[in-house]
């Protein structure tokens, strides 16, 4: 993993267009400015993971059809 | 065609009702093909095969049957990455999670599935709103009201 060091109100570059800035830093908390063209997909990771890991359960966990029926 | 599924054996199936998702399923990307059954003991259901491979199904409702209000907004990109030309050509679906007992199960409105009818190409977006996750009851109280 690369690992750069920014202060507030800098900016990385990803590309020559994905820019994300540091807007602001405080209490362990970075608040990230993300400039991206419209096609890209941004997500926070743990909702990212969050739906992979419902896709997974939800294809295994087919039990006890039968009492669908009654609802 | 014949296919092989999960819960009914072999079946025969319309090549021509084959759903396709470019960019796969979250967290299944590597399976691109799949077939929606209906489910005859109950229509508010439905049945999403993998034709790829064959135990990897997942039980769908349409999300307006169990939610009267939700809502979706949809960027332009991603309703080209399904080759929507119009809103009318748009299907959307929900997945199920069915738990061990059946009225704990849930729907995940977060990440709806939209398929364009027309073309059969189909999609997992992510919503934006916060209002929504991956873990809506589906046979709440309110929702008992409503089926």
């Amino acid at each position: 993993m690369l690992v750069l060091t920014r202060k507030t109100n800098e900016s990385i570059m990803i590309g020559n267009k994905i820019k994300i800035s540091v807007i602001q830093c405080e209490d362990g908390k970075v608040k990230l400015g993300i400039e991206a063209p419209s096609d890209v997909k941004i997500h926070r990771e743990e909702v990212f993971n969050a739906i992979k890991e419902e896709n997974k359960q939800a294809t295994i966990s087919l039990g006890n059809l039968s009492e669908l029926k009654k609802f | 065609m014949i296919i092989e599924t999960k819960y009914f054996g072999e079946m025969e199936i319309d090549s021509n009702k084959i759903i396709t998702f470019p960019e796969g399923i979250l967290g299944l990307e590597a399976l691109k093909k799949y077939m929606i059954f209906e489910m005859h003991e109950n229509p508010k259901f439905q049945w999403l095969q993998s034709l790829d491979q064959a135990e990897i199904c997942f039980l769908l409702v349409n999300p307006w049957d169990f939610l009267k209000g939700y809502e979706m907004d949809i960027s332009d990109e991603e309703l080209e990455s399904i080759n929507v030309e119009s809103i009318e050509q748009i299907a959307v679906y929900n997945i199920v999670t069915l738990a061990e007992d059946i009225a704990k199960s849930t729907v995940n409105f977060l990440a709806p599935l939209i398929v364009n009818a027309h073309t059969k190409v189909a999609a997992q977006i992510v919503l934006r709103e916060d209002k929504y996750h991956t873990k809506h009851p589906i046979f709440s109280k309110e929702g008992d009201a409503s089926c």
